[in-house]
């Protein structure tokens, strides 16, 4: 630090002045004391009479980790930009205005001193304290980034999050965003050599950690929205605890927004923790004193109840899924109508809100409530009917009434019969009260959850369950190999895994031939960890060029990994299922894909491709999608020598190679045919399912693969197409080891087809060759 | 489920658990782990880890969730599964008798009758509802404390909750005296340092002294809220004190905030202000007991209240024509329970409203009775 002080000065014109005013802030003794000016001179608030200084001047007389939030804020105060040495623009100055009235300013010494003293932090910090876009600021003015090379990361479960918020601090840093301030999420990197602060997803940082184990390029690293506990965060935090451990200078901060940060602090070897209060309005909570026979009913009966007699302030309900909710607003609209002709009450606009609605849409939540119907009436509100996306990820102000029915989708995994779905079921206590938390964000607020107290202390559970526990865990475990931890079974994570969990992982790579026998990764192994695709799908992806289709396969596995590329409204289902029935291909839900996709691209459809997928009810949102990630999947190919080939479409094996290349990595996600009549049962695990109606599989099919086990009322499989057994015992020779078969139909026909198999080649052998 | 619900059928699998799979003891996953070191029946993670007390169930086996297909609200049965209406309600007070539970199982049949007895006047006569409109204390009618949002005596609020908050902020506060105390003498020295800057920092400094002020006021408050408490009999009462001087304090700092410009105008730092702020202390603790009997008091009554309305929900569930639920809870906000429903007989009720709206429009506008009475004006 010293010596990197000490050059900067040779090179520098003013060097004395840089010092003088360096003793100044440092508050210790300097032996450049003595040439020191004028008391005028040496005012840091009085700095701009003198000629510019360098910026970096005021940073470089910092010492790394012993800096005082006054040193930080006379910094901050400029008049030049401390990190990149341009004046400051009178937007920062009212910008700075702002945050400094943060609850998080008002510790910002405490926190600095913890920072300091210790390698891990624990921060909880309610919403709106302002710790996501200020600790990392506070954190630059300390860790000084620049002056060694490093940057600052910030992780944040999603990526519409990590790119607001660094436009945000970009701003607030008067800085270009890309500059100093950037962004990396997949897909996209804005970051340049200059960028000291980094807001990247949480699945981007394991990223990097797999190429760079002990994350050199960071000082320090902030894992932000650590209560929601995505997987990849998880990860992070169980990878990060080794590496801090190997690297002393590496700093480590955790902030959660909920105040159960106990847990956080035990994992991490009892580190400090330091608290902010939100600011938040106090919320009165109702319990409805018996139990709800209907809920949705409740719910909307509700809402009216609040529209016809509370005071001002909007309403978010929340609901479980997209169906539920269009439903919901439908009948709310209608009921809002009459209220508002019939019963004298002001006019309410009803919004739908879930992750699939297009972002348009999504944007109308953010409009203001309708003025009253009459100048001086009874004034109007909005009403936002949601999906759990409000409870954490969006923030709507303005929100004075909560109506929380306790239910919500939540992803469970099965490892048993191998089916990961999306099931209604409880909220938790944590969650219910984050959603009662809601409504205090502007002014105080009422809460009114449609479940008894009793309910309520009984039947939800504390915390809801971490991803890491409700998850497929095929592609965490192949990252975990790529990251170099072997031994999975004392992987220090928060909270560990099913083992029944981790075993279907290992048994589903191993068959994939990503792990070798002894649980070792394999060449293939590493190479589809490359993707940010599942397993299975970039097996298929890398096996595909052996069978002539790997344009094809490339596509199709970016329609796999986009939501649905069908459109199917409510108002409208017989003409969108005649128009996918443009598209349908007999032998199934892939190949029609497929045909969607190159249509899709047809230079008729590409003229006014907006126009084109609203005409054919093919969602145009999915389909750019697609084509991105195909994009981004092909450079990686191409990194990786992948060949990029088709089969020429006139060849009548065009469509059989595709079907195979998907045998290849889907092989074991393949059901047969139950006796004669629709239900089918998948091989291995015996689940009786029945072919979603969604399908156009035509031809009669015994042996079919499928995308998606959905687990409703009754058990479907979706995106489904047919193959052959013979293919199945050719390309999956180690899955379809007819020993490890049970006694059941499924192994006496892949017997059959096997023994017809020998004979044919027997009688190919035996057959004289011209 | 009667004979008119839809029927589904289902057909269940050979082996719907798929034991085969999970009691395969060779297979490549179960080698791995076993290699590793992992026993079955044990959960993973590090050996010994010191946050292994919070590791839940779901870290042993897959979580399990049943399969939702209905729209029941949370802790709500089907009507069939109740008790009663298999005639098992009789037994299980019998088996309850022969365990020697009479007193449960008598309070048990006293309820239920209750319930029947209310249901039954409802049905026939419906519910009559009523606000409440304070105590008659002496001759004069106390209100009470208004349910404003925000207001101080919340029933519903989870106590949990409340109490981490109040104790993080007691954290702070105290680490933030110490703060307070370190910086003082920094201050100090470095005031003595640098005389040339003391300029710029005097409206700082001023700053950190209200503050200062203001935290000792604050540690003063919560010595008195500390001595009533120890008074304060029961358990629950104490619970209350707490949230209350939680609440206290957040708006006592809001009204610091405000009054520090006036006590900066004064000599700050002098004995006079800090008598001033004991003085504050004082007259905020009386303030707080008077308040806290209020709460005690409010608590008493609106537990009694939610007492009376849950039975007349109970009721008003059994005849099924009148509102649900969520009506009770607000009463004590101000709004009135609405008697018809919105939904259901209401509905029946609203259409012929309209139609006699209508009807009576109709005759009030001169065109449309022209229209009526087919009269021809000249245009």
């Amino acid at each position: 630090m010293m010596a990197k002080r000490a050059d900067y000065d040779e090179s520098d014109g003013s060097g004395p002045r840089s010092k003088r005013v360096k003793t100044e802030l440092n508050g210790s003794d300097n032996n450049n004391n003595s040439n020191g000016g004028t008391p005028m001179e040496s005012n840091p608030y009085l700095a701009h009479w003198n000629e510019e200084p360098r910026h970096t001047d005021r940073l470089a007389s910092f010492k790394r980790h012993a800096t005082t939030s006054k040193q930080a804020r006379e910094a901050e105060d400029g008049p030049l930009n401390p990190f990149t040495g341009r004046p400051l623009s009178s937007r920062y100055m009212s910008i700075l205005k702002q945050r400094r009235d943060l609850p998080v300013h008002q510790q910002r010494d405490e926190f600095l001193s913890l920072y300091q003293q210790s390698q891990i932090l624990v921060f909880v910090g309610e919403t709106g304290s302002g710790k996501t876009t200020q600790i990392p600021q506070f954190v630059l003015f300390d860790d000084l980034p620049h002056l060694n090379g490093k940057m600052v990361a910030c992780t944040q479960p999603r990526r519409v999050a990590a790119m607001s918020v660094a436009q945000r601090v970009a701003e607030e840093m008067d800085v270009n965003l890309g500059e100093e301030v950037g962004y990396s999420i997949r897909f996209e990197d804005k970051t340049s050599p200059n960028t000291i602060l980094k807001y990247m997803t949480d699945g981007m940082l394991l990223r990097e950690a797999m190429n760079d184990h002990d994350l050199t390029r960071y000082s320090t690293i902030i894992l932000d929205e650590a209560h929601e506990r995505t997987l990849a965060t998880d990860i992070l935090m169980g990878l990060l605890k080794e590496v801090v451990l190997r690297r002393k200078d590496l700093k480590l901060i955790i902030m959660s927004a909920t105040l159960d940060a106990t847990k956080f602090q035990k994992y991490f070897h009892d580190a400090p923790l330091l608290a902010v209060p939100g600011r938040t309005h106090p919320v009165e909570i109702f319990y409805t004193p018996a139990p709800e026979r209907d809920y949705v009913e409740a719910a909307l009966r509700t809402v009216l109840q609040i529209h016809a007699t509370e005071p001002e302030g909007d309403i978010l309900l929340f609901l479980t899924g997209e169906e539920e909710i269009e439903d919901a607003c439908r009948k709310i609209n209608l009921e809002a109508q009459e209220l508002q002709r019939e019963g004298g009450a002001g006019p309410m606009v009803v919004y739908p809100l879930y992750g699939t609605l297009p972002p348009a849409q999504q944007q109308k939540i953010f409009t203001p409530a309708p003025p009253p119907a009459t100048p001086g009436g009874r004034p109007g509100r909005k009403c936002i009917v949601s999906t759990n996306i409000a409870e954490t990820s969006l923030t709507i102000d303005g929100i004075v009434y909560v109506v929380d029915p306790g239910f919500s989708k939540q992803k469970v995994y099965n490892p048993r019969i191998r089916v990961e779905s999306l099931l209604v079921s409880p909220i938790s206590k944590a969650s219910a009260q984050q959603r009662a938390g809601r409504a205090g964000r502007t002014r105080p607020g009422k809460c009114f959850r449609l479940y008894t107290e009793a309910a309520f202390k009984k039947e939800l559970i504390e915390q809801t369950y971490p991803e890491v526990l409700r998850s497929n865990l095929a592609s965490t475990v192949l990252e975990l190999k790529k990251l170099g931890i072997d031994d999975l079974v004392h992987f220090d994570l928060m909270d560990p895994p099913a083992p029944e969990t981790l075993m279907r992982a290992l048994e589903e790579l191993n068959y994939l031939a990503c792990l070798d026998d002894e649980g070792d990764l394999t060449p293939l192994g590493k190479l589809a960890s490359e993707f940010p695709l599942d397993p299975a799908l970039a097996v298929m992806l890398i096996t595909s060029p052996e069978f002539y289709c790997s344009n094809e396969i490339l596509s199709l596995t970016a329609l796999l990994s986009v939501p649905q590329i069908f459109v199917r409204p409510a108002n409208n289902r017989k003409r969108a299922d005649e128009m996918k029935d443009l598209f349908a291909h007999p032998q199934g839900d892939h190949l029609t894909m497929l045909n969607v996709y190159h249509a899709f691209k047809s230079d008729a459809a590409q003229e006014n491709p907006k126009q084109w997928c609203h005409d054919h009810f093919v969602s145009y949102r999915a389909l750019q999608q697609a084509d991105n990630v195909r994009l981004q999947l092909k450079r990686i190919m191409e990194r990786n020598e992948i060949e990029l080939m088709s089969t020429p479409f006139e060849n009548k094996k065009y469509y059989e190679n595709i079907r195979r290349a998907l045998v290849a990595g889907f092989f074991m996600q393949v059901a047969k045919r139950d006796g004669s009549g629709k239900s089918y049962v998948t091989v291995k695990d015996d689940q009786n399912v029945l072919l979603h109606p969604s399908t156009v599989l035509a031809e009669d099919s015994e042996w079919v693969v499928y995308n998606e086990f959905v687990l409703t009322t009754k058990n479907y499989i979706r995106t489904v197409t047919s193959v052959k057994p013979e293919w199945l015992l050719d390309i999956a020779p180690n899955y379809y080891d007819l020993d490890t078969f049970k006694n059941t139909d499924v192994r006496k026909s892949l017997q059959r087809t096997l023994t017809k198999m020998e004979r044919e080649k027997a009688a190919n052998k035996s057959r004289p060759r011209y | 489920m009667g004979l008119a619900a839809p029927k589904i059928r289902n057909r269940i699998s050979n082996d719907p658990q798929n034991t085969t799979w999970a009691n395969n003891t060779s297979r490549f996953g179960h080698r791995i782990l076993t290699s590793q070191g992992w026993t079955p029946g044990s959960t993973l993670g590090a050996k010994d880890a010191s946050h292994a007390a919070h590791y839940t169930a779901a870290s042993a086996s897959h979580i399990r969730v049943l399969l939702k297909d209905d729209t029941l609200g949370l802790g709500a049965k089907r009507g069939s599964e109740r008790a009663e209406n298999f005639g098992l309600a009789g037994l299980e007070s019998i088996l309850g008798r022969l365990n020697g539970r009479v007193e449960e199982v008598k309070k048990e049949e006293e309820r239920r009758e209750e319930v029947e007895r209310r249901g039954w006047v409802a049905r026939r006569y419906g519910y009559m509802n009523f606000i409440s409109g304070g105590f008659l204390v002496g001759d004069k009618i106390e209100k009470g404390v208004k349910f404003a949002p925000g207001s101080e005596a919340k029933v519903e609020v989870k106590e949990d909750v409340e109490e981490v908050k109040v104790e993080i902020k007691e954290e702070e506060a105290e680490s933030g005296a110490e703060k307070n105390s370190t910086k003082k003498s920094k201050k100090r020295k470095r005031d003595e340092d640098s005389k040339t800057k003391k300029e710029n920092d005097g409206d700082e400094a001023d700053e950190q002294r209200s503050l200062k002020r203001k935290k000792k006021s604050v540690n003063l408050r919560d010595e008195a809220a500390e001595q009533t408490k120890s008074k304060s009999e029961s358990d629950r009462k104490s619970k209350k004190d707490r949230k209350e001087k939680e609440k206290k304090k957040s708006s006592s700092k809001k009204s610091s905030s405000a009054d520090t410009p006036l006590s900066t105008a004064s000599d700050p730092g002098s004995e006079k202000a800090k008598r001033e702020a004991e003085k504050r202390a004082r007259k905020e603790e009386k303030k707080l007991k008077k308040a806290l009997k209020k709460a005690a008091k409010e608590a008493k009554r609106s537990k009694s209240e939610a007492e009376s309305s849950s039975s007349e929900e109970e009721d008003e569930k059994e005849s099924a024509t009148t509102t649900t639920a969520t009506a009770s809870g607000t009463p004590t906000t101000g709004t009135s329970t609405p008697v018809g429903g919105m939904f259901g007989s209401g509905a029946r009720h609203a259409v012929r409203a309209r139609y006699i709206r209508q009807k009576k429009m109709a005759s009030m506008d001169p065109q449309a009775l022209k229209e009526i009475f087919m009269i021809k004006t000249p245009a």
